[in-house]
């Protein structure tokens, strides 16, 4: 039964995983499916319905949805997965750094961390962005500066109870250099955890951009982009709907498979740390 | 079968394919303890599971009845279980700390559990658990009610979980490794109160254990159970005394007595190797400083062992990993070859002094495999940068701690525990330090293990000239190859002399204490 109930879970996670390379493909291969070009803005079909020429309709400016759509995902995904991949480097080496030394260390970044979080993060992204002006850069280290502090907090409490785990104490009566210590030692018996946060994290990082790009803080125009696309075809949704359903559909399923992605990989490793601990 | 609670006929339960227990038949009558010894693994703990079924689980009971005064209970709902629970069967577990709820006071749980099986009366129930604690001779119940269980200590904790699983006035009380958990003190006290169960409230019970100490001094008759099968059952008195199974006999023969080793070689006169001089460890908390380790004096020369004895919370572990170099001192000398050690450690300090932990599967990185942390350590300490040497030397290794060299390829989680605990002594012999330090490296093992792991340290510190501190709780065990003894409490040293002296005429009240437990 332990094992039958362990394969669904792998088989869940493999299809999540299939949805989900086939995204990341997608928006690396975007070119290949494009119907239009996305930038190219064409008088005589503006706001036109979905047809076979514009499979998702035209936008204001008549540029093609469904090949601005394809080309946004291009900015949404791998933008979110730079920062993501950033935010958890650069925290979890704080929080390992905090949580090993203790002490100065500790308090200098735990308090940095604290005061991160005491802003609603959004704000804190939505200020951070107004001041540096509107651009994916400029989005990703307002949304960065208070992302790196949940994996820092989480390798912190994990450090600090691993370090008092026997088998540290005897890698330092091994010979073992503190920075080995921490990075052979400690950072492999948290990776697992700080990635199953991070793919749940991606979610509303990609959420965050859109935000951002909604309030016209994310790219410039005319780089598409879903959040800006969905800012952009709100101002005349009545006459074409289109222009917010599709940039917005797109978004909602990419983060839902994002997030039960990193709900299904959570529940897989932990049927796995049961089975054999390792 | 006049008299019989519960009788087991024919059972064989299974985990999915692999069969766990098979053809066990038992007999318990009313007023009797029955004992159930085995190494772990040897599927008794999976007996009680099947009287008891505690969660759901995959196991399933493949053929044989299981019969509660005449009523079959094996294949019961999940109903019918739920009043069996605690009101037909008590059960007392292994770690008494993790059957209470920490932050809640004992009087809630009382009150909880007394309601979910309908026998608590408002008015009565300070009376009628005075009057259970009475029996049990738990003093004070007042203050017990009103502690929290993180307050009292594991044998405390277990005594009251006894308590609670007689308020419910089952027939039977399944007790599993109920003072394996617990150091030689609160086992002796845990001990009594199954026998007074026995003898006050005629209680039956099933006592699962790995001790044959603890069920030769309690319980009437006996089970050995060895791979799923009982192989030998009888009276206690008989099957003590005249064993009939080989195994069995070597089951008696691993029960740790009190037995001392007469050091005949001739004194050691050379100058002692490791000197500390009234080393202090304070701990400061929120509810002030906690003087863990106090004033202790220790001399130890090569190849001596010395055996440090205590209860938990004596202090022992800190003073080892204050020797280790893993904590630092707050007041006092330690020197080694007249070398201070008190400073920050060099390698070849490092090198000299090694330590062997209690989890043996906890003090290796689970991701790395045995290989690697050993020869880690040879790369780190003893400057072996050819792979190939460490390979070679690690085979050396594993066999002179009597492992197969496969072995080594493992992670440490696939080892067992004494296989591990043999890994662990391997790693820190590699690097051919003069002091090994011990902490209670054998408490977490079988007593069959225990004696095999005794024999290679000795062994080891007979051939390499090896110094050992030895740590445990379990002072026979440590008559068994100490020389020198000290004992400690509340982080301090109250008593020290060699191993014969300090058995024979103890000077403390202490001392004498933990002896008779064995005696």
């Amino acid at each position: 039964m332990f094992h039958l109930q362990n394969n669904r879970k792998k088989r869940k996670l493999l299809v999540l995983f299939f949805f989900l390379f086939s995204l990341i493909l997608l928006s690396l291969c975007d070119t290949l499916f494009l119907a239009n070009d996305p930038n190219k803005t064409n008088a005589g079909y503006m706001m036109a319905a979905p047809s076979s020429h514009f499979p998702f309709g035209t936008d204001r400016l008549g540029r093609c949805i469904y090949s601005r759509v394809l080309a946004g995902a291009k900015t949404t995904i791998l933008s979110s997965l730079i920062l993501v991949l950033i935010t958890m480097v650069l925290g979890t080496f704080l929080g390992i750094l905090a949580g090993y030394y203790g002490g100065i260390w500790d308090f200098i970044i735990m308090r940095i961390a604290d005061i991160m979080l005491a802003f609603p993060q959004m704000v804190l992204a939505i200020a951070v962005a107004g001041i540096l002006g509107g651009s994916m850069i400029n989005a990703m280290i307002a949304l960065g500066i208070a992302g790196w502090t949940l994996y820092a907090r989480l390798a912190r409490g994990k450090v600090l109870s691993l370090k008092n785990e026997e088998f540290i104490y005897a890698a330092r009566l091994g010979g073992n250099s503190n920075t080995r210590i921490m990075f052979v030692h400690v950072l492999p018996n948290l990776v697992g955890e700080l990635i199953v946060n991070a793919s749940i994290q991606i979610g509303s990082v990609m959420l965050g951009f859109a935000g951002l790009s909604y309030l016209g803080l994310g790219v410039q125009v005319p780089k598409a982009e879903w959040g800006s696309m969905v800012s952009e075809g709100l101002s005349y949704m009545q006459q074409a709907p289109w222009a917010v359903l599709a940039p917005g559909l797109a978004l909602f399923l990419t983060v839902v498979i994002f997030n039960l992605f990193g709900e299904a990989l959570s529940d897989y490793m932990g049927i796995r740390k049961t089975e054999d601990g390792e | 079968m006049e008299n019989s609670v519960l009788s087991i006929f024919n059972l064989y339960v299974s985990y999915g394919k692999k069969a766990v227990v098979e053809d066990v038949n038992l007999e318990l009558k009313q007023g009797e303890i029955l004992g159930i010894a085995g190494e772990s693994g040897s599927g008794k703990s999976t007996l009680l599971k099947a009287i008891l079924p505690i969660s759901s689980s995959d196991m399933t009971i493949n053929q044989g009845s299981i019969c509660l005064k005449n009523t079959e209970i094996s294949n019961c709902s999940t109903k019918d279980l739920r009043i069996l629970r605690g009101r037909k069967i008590g059960m007392i577990f292994q770690n008494p700390k993790a059957s209470f709820n920490p932050i809640r006071k004992f009087r809630n749980q009382f009150i909880e559990t007394l309601k979910s099986h309908g026998k608590y009366n408002k008015d009565q129930f300070e009376e009628q658990i005075f009057s259970v604690f009475q029996k049990l001779s738990l003093s004070d119940a007042k203050r017990i009610l009103d502690s929290y269980p993180y307050e009292m200590s594991g044998g405390m904790n277990q005594r009251i979980a006894i308590a609670l699983a007689v308020m419910l006035e089952p027939e039977i009380l399944l007790a599993d490794e109920p003072t394996s958990a617990l150091d030689s003190m609160s086992k002796s006290l845990v001990m009594d109160e199954l026998i007074r169960l026995r003898d006050e409230f005629h209680m039956s019970i099933i006592l699962v254990t790995h001790d044959m100490h603890v069920v030769s001094k309690i319980a009437d008759s006996i089970a050995i159970m060895k791979q799923g099968k009982i192989v030998e059952m009888g009276l206690v008195k008989d099957v003590i005394a005249n064993p009939k199974e080989k195994y069995t006999k070597s089951l008696l023969q691993a029960v740790p007595q009190i037995n001392i080793r007469y050091v005949e070689e001739c004194e050691n006169t050379e100058n002692p190797m490791l000197v500390l001089d009234k080393i202090c460890k304070e701990f400061h908390n929120h509810t002030g400083v906690l003087q863990a380790v106090s004033q202790i004096d220790l001399q130890l020369k090569s190849g001596e062992i010395l055996g440090i004895v205590g209860e938990s919370g004596s202090g022992k572990s800190t003073l080892l990993k204050l020797i280790a170099g893993l904590e630092k001192a707050s007041l006092g000398v330690m020197t080694c070859r007249e070398k201070d050690m008190l400073g920050k450690r060099k390698k070849e300090d490092l090198r000299n002094i090694q330590m062997v932990f209690q989890n043996a599967v906890d003090s290796f990185n689970p991701k790395h495999k045995i290989k690697q942390a050993i020869s880690e350590s040879l790369k780190n300490l003893c400057g072996m940068k050819s792979r190939q040497s460490r390979e070679e030397k690690i085979s050396e290794l594993m066999d002179l701690v009597g492992l197969d060299q496969t072995l080594a390829n493992r992670y440490p989680r696939k080892l067992s525990g004494g296989q591990c605990q043999r890994a662990a002594i391997a790693r820190a012999i590699a690097v051919q330090p003069e002091i090994l330090l011990c902490d209670e490296i054998t408490s977490a093992l079988d007593v069959s293990v225990q004696a095999e792991i005794i024999q290679l340290l000795l062994r080891l510190s007979k051939e390499r000239k090896l110094a050992i501190i030895f740590v445990s709780h379990d002072i026979a065990l440590v008559t068994h190859m100490c020389k020198r003894i000290m004992v400690m409490k509340n982080g301090k040293c109250i008593e020290e002399g060699l191993t014969q002296n300090l058995i024979e005429q103890p000077k403390e009240e202490y001392t004498k204490q933990l002896i008779s437990v064995f005696l």
